[in-house]
This record gives C-alpha cells, sequence and structure tokens, in this order.
C-alpha cells in the first residue's frame, strides 16, 4: 500500500510524511498524476489561504483528478487542516471562492466572543457527534492541535464526526464514505495524532 | 476548551544551545540542541520554539541541517526563529517542517514583510518575537538595531499588520527564574488580539499558576525552569491543572509524595 | 559557516563545554579557579573552617553511630576521601556505594580496598532490570548510558544518611571548581538539590520522566527519588565539597592511596585518554566520554591535559599532543560491553551517537552523514589551536 501526500505548495508535506514513516506506511509526496492514481490512499495535507490553496490546486491540473480519484473511484482519502477546509462549496479567505465542493458547506472567518482570541491556536479537546461514530469513539476527549482563523460551517450534519469547543462549535472532523478529514493537525498531535493516523488509515485501506 | 501551553524555549548561538540572563553577552552553555528536542518531545511538550538569537548579529542565516535535525525529533508543533528576512527563508523553514516562523528584526525593519508572508503562507505561522525591556519604569522594544522604540507606541503600530501570535519577552526577567513580568502582561494583554506566548522569569510552577490565573494569558515559554530546577513541564502543567486552568495532561503516573 | 570556534588560551577547553565561561582575554572560569585554588585562597583558614564543622559532629568513641557519609565509587577520588577522613581526621565514616553500571574486576577490588582501611561500606547493587532500563533510554534519549547512575550516585546517599541518621556528607572535589562553571557554584561549598539538578549531568531529563519507560513505576524507582524538602529539613543534612577545604591534587592523592592498597591499570591507558588512573571502576564509561564528545567537540583526554595544565605539570603545547593523540577516539571495547549489556546492535547505538553528533563542529559529506578517517575517526571543523 502507498499513500500520495498531495504537493500544491501549500506547505506541511514534510511533517505529515514523518508521522506516516513512524508509523510504518510508505508514501510519496507527489503532484504527479499517474503516482497519485496508482496510490492506494490521498493525503491532501495544507496550510494556508483557502483562496492560495485551490488556484495552486487548479494550477497543478489535480482538481480534476483528485474529484475523479476520490468521488468517483471512491480512493480513500484523508485530509489534513487546509485540506479539509479546501473539499467545502465555498471559502471566503480572503474574498469568496469556490472549493472542491465534496462536502456540503462553507468556510467562514470565526466569528467568536470578545474574550478569545484569534486564531485559534493550541490544544483542544474533541468530542463525538452522531449517533452512529463509535469509530471514533476513542478519540474522544483526547487533545488534538488546533491552529486555524476560518472554519467550516457544514451544511449536512451527517458529515461532521468530531467537534470541538471554542467559544463556538468547531468543526473538528468530517467524514463521508471513503472521505475523512480533520481541521487539526494529526501529525503534530503526537501520540494521540499518530493513533488517529494509524486508525484512519488502517480503515480505510481495508476499503 | 482550548488548553494553556507550556512551551520550552530553545535558544541556540550557532554552535549549541545557551542560556542568557537578561540578555546579557556571556552567556551560559547548556548543552546540545537535538538532546533537548529528544527530550521534550519525549515529554509530551506542547510545542517547541527553537531560536538561534546571534543569527542577525552574525548576519548569517541560521543552519538548516540543525534545524532539521530538531524537527525530526519533534511530533509537536515547531516554531524556528533566527535571521528571517525572506520569503526564501521562510520557505526553506516550512519545507523542513517548521510550523511557525519567529521574526524580530524584520518586524521592526520593514513590517510590510509581515503583510506579504502572510499572504503567501497564511498568518497562522507568523509568530512575532517581542521583547520588553523595562529602563526608569517604562517599557522599550528590546533590540540590537540601535533603535529606541517605546513598547506601548510599537504595539499599537504593529497590530495593524498581519500575523497569527506573539512571544512576549522580557529582557530584565530573562534567566533570573523569580517569575514572570506579570505587570508587563498586564499592560499589554488587551491591546493584542492573537494568542500570546510569555517568556521569562519562570523558576517553579507556582510562577505559571499565578500568571494564568492573574492574566488572560493562556501561553508560557520558559528555559531555565528546565535546566537548572527539578520541574518538568508535567510538574508544570499538573500544578496548574490543579488550579483549576485547562491543561493539556498525557497520562503518566506520579509519586503520591510531592 | 559561522565564528571561529575559541578555545581557552590557558588551557584546552572548547566554547561549547556546557556551563564553562570565559573572561575577556579568553581565559576560562576552570583556569581562573585553578588561580584561586593556587595563590588566592587561604587554604590554612579554610582547613580551620573544616575543622570547626566537623568538630560539631564527630562522635566520641565511645558512642554508636557514624560521624560522616562519604559517597565512594572505588575509584581514586573517593577512596582518597575515605582515606582522608579515616586516617587523618580519625573519624568513623560510613561509605556508601551506588553501584555502577558493568564494575570491572580492579573496581571491585578497589571497592572492598576501602573497607580493609577499616570503615563500614555499604555497596548498592540495585535493581538491574530496573536500571538497565534506564540505561538504554538514557542513551537514546540524551545521549547518556550512565544517566541513572548520575542519578543514583547523588540521591542514594542522602536517603542513607537520613536512614541512619548522619548529619554530615562529604563529596570531593567541587566539578565547577576543577572543570569551570558559573562564578557562584565555583565558590559554592555545599552540594544541595538545586546543585544536582542544574550540575548533576542529568542533561535535562528528570527521574519523573523515566517512570512509565518500559514500565517502570514510581515504586520501582525508589531510590532515585530525592527525598522531600520537609525531610531534608528535619534531617537537618549539611553536604559539603572537601576540595573547598583542601588544595585538590589528583596524582598526589593517588600516589597516597596506592600505598594503601588502591590498585591502577596496568596494560595501558583507560580507553578515551591518557592516563591509567581515572574511572577504573566502569567498564562502559569510554561510550559516555565519546558521547561527550561527539556533542561537545571534547573529550576525556582534554579533561585530564586540562588539570595537568591547570596544576602546572604540562604546558598547553604538550598538553595539545597528547588531546591530538588520545581524545576523541571511537570506544571499541566500551561499544562492545555495551552491545552486550544492553542487546542493541552496533548499527542502532552507531545510529543513536550519529543522531547527537553536533554537525556544525564535524565535518559531514554532501548527504548529512559524517566524514571519517581512515582510523574511523571523525574529522573536526575546528581544529584545536
Amino acid at each position: 500500500m502507498i499513500i500520495s501526500i498531495i504537493k500544491y505548495g501549500m506547505g506541511n508535506v514534510a511533517s505529515v510524511k514523518k508521522a506516516l514513516d513512524k508509523l510504518g506506511f510508505p508514501s510519496v509526496i507527489t503532484d504527479n498524476p499517474d503516482e497519485i492514481r496508482q496510490s492506494d490512499f490521498i493525503l491532501l495535507p495544507g496550510v494556508g489561504s483557502f483562496a492560495v490553496g485551490m488556484e495552486n490546486l487548479h494550477l497543478s491540473g489535480l482538481v480534476e483528478l483528485l474529484t475523479d480519484e476520490v468521488c468517483q473511484r471512491k480512493k480513500p482519502f484523508l485530509g489534513i487542516c487546509l485540506g479539509m477546509q479546501l473539499l467545502a462549496d465555498y471559502g471566503h479567505e480572503p474574498h469568496k471562492i469556490k472549493g472542491l465542493g465534496w462536502i456540503r458547506g462553507e468556510v467562514v472567518k470565526m466569528q467568536l466572543p470578545d474574550h478569545l482570541r484569534i486564531p485559534h491556536l493550541g490544544w483542544n479537546n474533541v468530542q463525538v457527534v452522531g449517533l452512529d461514530n463509535h469509530f471514533f469513539s476513542e478519540f474522544s476527549g483526547k487533545d488534538y492541535y488546533f491552529i486555524h482563523s476560518y472554519h467550516l460551517k457544514a451544511k449536512d450534519s451527517e458529515d461532521v464526526v468530531l467537534t470541538a469547543d471554542y467559544g463556538i462549535p468547531i468543526v473538528a472532523a468530517v467524514r463521508k464514505n471513503n472521505i475523512f478529514a480533520t481541521q487539526f493537525h494529526p501529525e503534530k498531535s503526537q501520540n494521540a495524532g499518530l493513533a488517529l493516523l494509524n486508525k484512519v488509515i488502517k480503515l480505510n485501506a481495508q476499503m | 476548551m482550548l488548553k494553556c501551553r507550556v512551551i520550552p524555549i530553545l535558544t541556540f548561538n550557532g554552535f549549541a544551545l545557551i542560556k542568557t540572563k537578561q540578555f546579557a553577552t556571556n552567556a551560559r552553555m547548556v548543552g546540545n540542541a537535538v538532546q533537548a528536542a529528544r527530550v521534550f518531545n519525549a515529554r509530551n511538550v506542547d510545542e517547541l520554539v527553537f531560536l538561534d538569537v546571534y543569527a542577525s548579529d552574525q548576519n548569517r542565516k541560521i543552519n538548516l541541517n540543525v534545524v532539521r535535525s530538531i524537527i525530526n525529533e519533534c511530533y509537536m508543533p515547531v516554531g524556528i526563529g533566527g535571521g528571517i528576512s525572506s520569503i526564501e527563508d521562510i520557505h526553506n523553514l516550512l519545507a523542513i517542517g517548521a510550523d511557525k516562523v519567529i521574526l524580530k528584526n524584520v518586524m521592526i525593519k520593514n513590517p510590510n514583510f509581515l503583510n506579504k508572508a502572510a499572504n503567501i503562507f497564511g498568518n497562522q505561522c507568523i509568530t512575532l518575537s517581542i521583547d520588553a525591556h523595562k529602563v526608569d519604569g517604562e517599557y522599550y522594544l528590546y533590540n540590537r538595531l540601535g533603535k529606541t522604540i517605546l513598547l506601548r507606541d510599537f504595539i499599537q503600530h504593529i497590530s495593524k499588520y498581519n500575523f497569527g501570535e506573539i512571544i512576549l519577552n522580557s529582557v530584565n526577567h530573562d534567566g533570573m527564574m523569580e517569575g514572570f513580568d506579570l505587570d508587563l502582561i498586564k499592560m499589554f494583554e488587551k491591546n493584542i488580539k492573537v494568542p500570546i506566548v510569555v517568556v521569562g522569569g519562570a523558576g517553579n510552577p507556582e510562577h505559571f499558576k499565578q500568571l494564568f490565573s492573574e492574566t488572560s494569558v493562556e501561553a508560557a515559554g520558559a528555559a531555565s525552569i528546565f535546566y537548572f530546577t527539578q520541574y518538568t513541564p508535567q510538574d508544570i502543567k499538573i500544578s496548574s491543572s490543579n488550579s483549576g486552568k485547562p491543561m493539556r495532561i498525557v497520562n503518566q503516573s506520579y509519586p503520591q509524595v510531592n | 559557516m559561522a565564528y571561529q570556534l575559541r578555545y581557552c588560551t590557558k588551557c584546552l577547553f572548547p566554547e561549547t563545554k556546557p556551563d564553562l565561561f570565559f573572561d575577556e582575554s579568553g581565559v576560562c572560569s576552570a583556569c581562573k579557579a585553578a588561580e584561586l585554588k593556587f595563590a588566592k585562597i587561604d587554604w590554612k583558614q579554610r582547613e580551620k573552617d573544616f575543622r570547626t564543622i566537623i568538630d560539631q559532629f564527630k562522635l566520641r568513641d565511645d558512642q554508636i553511630g557514624y560521624d560522616c557519609l562519604i559517597p565512594v565509587s572505588g575509584g581514586k577520588d573517593s577512596t582518597y576521601q575515605a582515606y582522608f577522613i579515616k586516617e587523618v581526621y580519625g573519624m568513623n565514616p560510613l561509605c556508601v556505594c551506588f553501584e555502577t553500571t558493568r564494575e570491572t574486576e580492579l573496581g571491585r577490588r578497589n571497592l572492598s580496598n576501602i573497607s580493609k582501611m577499616g570503615i563500614d561500606v555499604i555497596h548498592f547493587h540495585k535493581n538491574y532490570p530496573a536500571y538497565r532500563s534506564m540505561v538504554i533510554e538514557g542513551f537514546k534519549r540524551v545521549g547518556d548510558e550512565m544517566w541513572p547512575n548520575h542519578s543514583g550516585i547523588f540521591t542514594l546517599p542522602i536517603l542513607v544518611a537520613i536512614k541512619f541518621n548522619i548529619k554530615l556528607i562529604i563529596w570531593g572535589e567541587n566539578p565547577q571548581q576543577e572543570y569551570g562553571g558559573p562564578w557562584e557554584s565555583i565558590e559554592n561549598h555545599t552540594l544541595t538539590r538545586k546543585w544536582l539538578e542544574e550540575f548533576g549531568g542529568l542533561l535535562g531529563n528528570r527521574i519523573q520522566d523515566m517512570i512509565g519507560v518500559d514500565g517502570l513505576t514510581v515504586k520501582e524507582l525508589t531510590p532515585y527519588f530525592y527525598p522531600t524538602e520537609e525531610e531534608l529539613t528535619r534531617a537537618g543534612l549539611v553536604s559539603i565539597f572537601l576540595g573547598h577545604y583542601f588544595f585538590w591534587d589528583a596524582r598526589k592523592h593517588l600516589e597516597i592511596i596506592e600505598k594503601h592498597g588502591f590498585s591502577v591499570k596496568e596494560d595501558g591507558p583507560v580507553e578515551g585518554t591518557y592516563n591509567n588512573y581515572e574511572n577504573l571502576d566502569e567498564e562502559m564509561h569510554g561510550l559516555h566520554d565519546y558521547l561527550k564528545f561527539v556533542k561537545y567537540g571534547f573529550g576525556r583526554a582534554t579533561d585530564h591535559a586540562c588539570i595537568d595544565i591547570r596544576n602546572h605539570r604540562i604546558t598547553r603545547e604538550e598538553g595539545l599532543k597528547l588531546v591530538k593523540k588520545f581524545d576523541g577516539k571511537y570506544p571499541k571495547l566500551a561499544v562492545k560491553a555495551f552491545i552486550e549489556y544492553s542487546g542493541l546492535s552496533k548499527e542502532e547505538i552507531d545510529s543513536v551517537i550519529n543522531s547527537f553528533t553536533n554537525p556544525v563542529l564535524f565535518k559531514t559529506k554532501a548527504d548529512g552523514t559524517f566524514m571519517r578517517n581512515k582510523k574511523g575517526d571523525l574529522i573536526r571543523n575546528f581544529p584545536i589551536r
């Protein structure tokens, strides 16, 4: 099994690979269509703005490829941070721009109570939501590392599997069939994060 | 709920880790950077900050091999600072796995660079290092560029720019292990909207308890306490947790005495 | 490349040595302390001070009890301390030895020699698997397979002193005085908990960090936990450095104790240096010393040359020759012993050593691996000047 870590100029790939290496999952950092198609699992990381992220995906010709691989061919997929936000219909950073549209919803700037600082930066605990999501129960209550100023407002609540609280409810992770994505950084969340990566990849590798 | 962070600060002189007292030049050599990173990763610290403190003075760039070997030890976020002044510098550091870059001189010399960098990389990876020096009762922005800048003017000025976090360091309390400069924080915490990491003066867990309960700050950095005393980050977090602050505590059993 | 690596102008210590300070003329704090030692300190007064202290604690011959406690290793320094307190000051010390990792035959003999000098010795045989777990973890985590030993040798004597109700503990040299440290620490004459945390060689790791390693519990780590503040205050312990009160001269001490049964290595120098009377008791000391070399750029031979320079036995030039010949050689014997002890392979061990090797101090190839000469030694980026 080989995981393709999508390279699209939005940082973060080295850390993700390091985590996968530690867990023993072979991976390749790539933007090459053949390598992506031949891989068994697609991982989309990313930090930075929604607009630049989408622009880079378009420039690399990856939008159609990824949509085909993930939505049509149902290849297992994990998105991290910006890699989760880009799945939305629209983003607003810095202006309204179309996303991949795999998960219904929009990414907007967080409107927080006055006393809370922005970005949402640091370790926060997640809660499992949805009746069906016993797969994620072992992650409930654990702390993961968040760093973002924009957040996903999901249209379909069934897509949301983990939430966090930062004055307002934050979507921490979404799941839809073969798509799984986290707002937080599991590759930066030490043992808790590595355990989650391990479980998600192992589960999806069987699909 | 967001947890309060306890962050070891590693200061590097180009060869090895050092520790200053009140930013004086005769710094104390404290050891090997990779070793420190490894210990802190094993201790499940919340984050790590690594600063090459003489890079700008010596007109050189931070050694990427050293940075890479440190980041390789860490499965938590790492912030890197030291002589960063160009988009290429930031790109190089993020490419080897740094999560945040920490800027100091460039924020004084060319603050527009902050917006430029934030637009390219996202503001969450841009952290500013603000060193406060108290002289005759007044706070100044400490710098080795020969500029006299009142801290309150600077904070007003820099708040207009785009960045994700501030590390607020007290020159006077640095290395003294007698507590954080709470006056400094209380003076400026309302003027700063982004997360603040307070550094300078930690000597025992009580200091952190005090900081978290008397100010709105939710993150503290420290160094001397970890080199020279019996306290570990876990000791600090358990102490603060016992006083009601939300802390991230990774399971470990502790002796009942003490 | 950064600026040039500074070396002390009087001895051969590099600025990368932890806790070392340099003055404006480039002289290190160890040399400055030595100057004090030779010229400025009033040793007669110090001896008087010492007498004043021990007179407070010395029991009469018709009383039950120990006058003081001396931590020993079986090495020359602690053997000398034991001899000195017993023979010269006529006291009845209790000697406490925290067993080293892998004792040498010579170390065993020298330790039992102490009891032959007329002294009670407690030789603490530690929980082997627990200690071994910490040795391996210490090696991997902080690059020091002797880590649990540092913790044990400073903590156990305190615990024993409290149990036996002995108030005075006599340590040997003040390492900050002999090897350089912050000025306050050089003048320091007591060894407190803070001293252990700051100077005990714990390399940033603490005993709490070992809980859970290989399932180690707090209970199993009992001899490594320092007593609480309350226990210490109640016990009224006084810990002093003998080196603060008496001029410390290792070679002179050696001459004396060799007359009292102490044996040195007969078949050549100890691994990593040029003398045959240091670190005789521990089989794997060479690995600890080599790790120091790769981290900081100087090894045991440098330590010894600097001491000999400061004691006016050799010149700096002669010292430089010795260092070039003996310093920083790969410790084949110690590594062989460590392979047997730990079960790690040579590749694993070398990989850990490499991870602690400073890439600024030693030459690397384009791929980041370290260059070595024909003998397999690392090549310095900054030759000693």
